[in-house]
């Protein structure tokens, strides 16, 4: 009689089971019963480098940002009289309190360039052409998000460039008319607005960057990581089929060119081991985000008072006001809508098949004409004495 | 090779199409600005909190500094507000004696001077009375006293040597593990290898 054991592996009596260290049928508990072997699908092995590891890093980052946010959490106070104060006394009296805020603070703009060289890596390889458009979307909206919660991070620390940046947004926000309804001030009026970007802060951005996250991620499972446009693979590059039996699923362990005479197989590893790599590469990070907090730590900017506009922003949102700069407020709404129009649509105008970079001369040209634009618009605000454009 | 070239990128026009639109919007959606729109009257406390937030800012901007004293003494809404003490720092401004500006004008409105800016503890016990600014509600900012700029930091101390080599030894651990456990060809050499495995 056939006896199940209890890893699931049918053996017929008499026979030994193969010897399994405890740690192994540890391993092996769990994952019968939460299904974590699912993750091992196979990576292709030119996946396991830096390029193809940007958009990993950008999670390690946003990992720490958690674990430092959580940590602030603790000592900020989001009440407009005492919050500038709050964050003066986490950085003079709270237990490597500056060094827990100044990672916070290099760790999102280090989220931000990251996720900004991930798009470019993802742009440059094709990577967002079918059946990844979704994916694509999905990645320029944590990007977006990425960048609404370095606003409202700036805004929190309650100086005068945060309430300057405050006071651009719910401007610019009035131009919107009735779609800029959660900034405006009357849409809550006993409650400083304060409070509400904070619980976004701390609540609802983190929640949906996590969610999309996830999505993101289930995703490449199900796709795969996309094949490198310069090696061959198989084509069309369409998504794994989805079987009954997972063990059909996980099948597919090698990548190879599909053609009569053709052999070349790319190796490929579980994804675990593309996540040990990942680690790898995060230790690096956090030490080098580590340095730039110890040397590096911000500033606490004066008490913030309405009705003056003397700072510049940080240097993240440059490209913005050099464009506030010459066409006024609308400039911040314009070019935002541009940049992230050009990115949402950019799966469904470029549908040709052609991956390699040499294949797609328009795509590059077009697309290195904005990253130009974007570097050239930040430079020239370093140039710049930001005019007055609040009419407060 | 995945790519494939058609003779005629239809998606090149939309490109470009949606590329002219988006410009057109910009500039389109360009209007004037206005610096003083929808200008109220402003109560002589906000002009002269607004002179000191200058002062710390943006000390070298005396013109505006003086503005803001002069709207301040012309306000008709004087409320909270010591005229006296107004003038005094006018008088000091013209002297270029900064420090005695701000320190006057603070103390017309009632708020404690705090020169320092790094002692955090008067900002969060402001005496009972003292204060005229009511909580804040909306988006105004709560502002009572104006600090200064509170600096990064200043010597590297114990806690921050101990960092920064805890951070060496993790960059040291890092890059000696990504090195052990590259992989076994770079996209270079799988390009290499391909190209000869096809050609065979």
């Amino acid at each position: 009689m056939t006896r199940i054991d209890e890893t699931g592996t049918t053996r017929e009596p008499g026979k030994q089971a193969p010897t399994m260290s405890r740690s192994r049928r540890l391993v092996a508990a769990v994952d019968d019963r939460l299904g974590l072997d699912a993750i091992r699908y196979p990576v292709p092995e030119h996946a396991n480098n830096l390029a193809w590891s940007l958009g990993g890093l950008t999670a390690v980052c946003l990992g720490l940002l958690i674990v430092t946010g959580i940590v602030l959490a603790q000592f900020y106070n989001p009440t407009p009289e005492v919050a500038n104060a709050s964050v003066r006394y986490i950085v003079q009296n709270v237990a490597l309190g500056r060094f827990t805020r100044s990672l916070h603070f290099w760790a999102a703009q280090g989220m931000y360039v990251l996720a900004a060289l991930h798009l470019i890596r993802v742009f440059f390889h094709g990577s967002y052409k079918r059946p990844r458009e979704a994916n694509w979307l999905i990645g320029v909206s944590m990007f977006g998000l990425t960048f609404l919660a370095l606003f409202t991070g700036t805004v929190l620390k309650w100086d005068q460039e945060g309430y300057e940046a405050l006071a651009h947004n719910l401007e610019t926000a009035k131009l919107l008319g009735g779609v800029g309804f959660w900034f405006s001030p009357k849409l809550a009026e006993n409650t400083p607005i304060l409070i509400r970007l904070y619980t976004a802060h701390i609540m609802l951005i983190p929640i949906l960057l996590v969610a999309l996250l996830v999505l993101h991620a289930l995703l490449i499972k199900r796709h795969r990581i996309s094949p490198h446009p310069a090696l061959p693979s198989s084509v069309p590059d369409t998504p794994a089929p989805l079987t009954a039996d997972p063990s059909q699923d996980a099948r597919e362990t090698t990548i190879s060119a599909a053609g009569p005479g053709e052999t070349f197989v790319e190796p490929t590893e579980p994804f675990t081991r593309h996540l040990i790599r990942l680690t790898e590469f995060g230790l690096v990070l956090l030490a080098g985000l580590s340095v730039l907090a110890v040397l590096f730590p911000p500033t606490v900017g004066p008490t913030p008072v309405a009705g003056i506009e003397v700072t510049k922003p940080m240097w993240v949102y440059w490209w913005m006001f050099t464009l506030e700069d010459w066409l006024g407020l609308s400039g911040i709404l314009w070019g935002a809508g541009v940049l992230f129009g050009l990115l949402f649509l950019l799966p469904f105008i470029d549908r040709r098949p052609a991956r390699y970079w040499r294949a797609r001369p328009v795509a590059m040209i077009l697309g290195s004409a904005v990253l130009v634009t974007f570097i050239v618009l930040t430079v020239l605000m370093v140039f710049t004495t930001p005019a007055e454009h609040l009419g407060m | 090779m995945t790519g494939c070239h058609s003779p005629r990128p239809s998606w090149m026009r939309r490109a470009s199409f949606v590329l002219l639109m988006s410009l057109v919007g910009v500039f389109a959606g360009a209007r004037p600005v206005g610096a003083h729109e929808g200008e109220q009257a402003v109560a002589a406390k906000d002009d002269i909190l607004q002179a000191i937030a200058i002062i710390v800012n943006k000390p070298t901007d005396m013109d505006t500094i003086e503005d803001k004293i002069g709207d301040a003494l012309e306000s008709e809404h004087q409320e909270g507000v010591n005229k006296a003490l107004v003038e005094q720092a006018k008088d000091a401004l013209e002297g270029n004696d900064m420090m005695k500006v701000r320190d006057l004008l603070q103390q017309a409105i009632g708020a404690s001077p705090d020169m320092t800016g790094t002692d955090v503890q008067p900002i969060l016990q402001v005496p009972k009375g003292e204060s005229t600014v009511p909580l804040a509600t909306g988006e105004q900012p709560g502002t009572a006293v104006v600090t200064d700029e509170m600096p990064g930091r200043g010597g590297l101390t114990g806690a921050d040597v101990t960092l920064l080599v805890l951070a060496g030894l993790l960059a040291l651990a890092g890059l000696v593990l990504a090195l052990r456990s590259r992989p076994a060809d770079t996209v270079r050499g799988l390009r290499r290898r391909a190209a000869t495995t096809i050609g065979r």
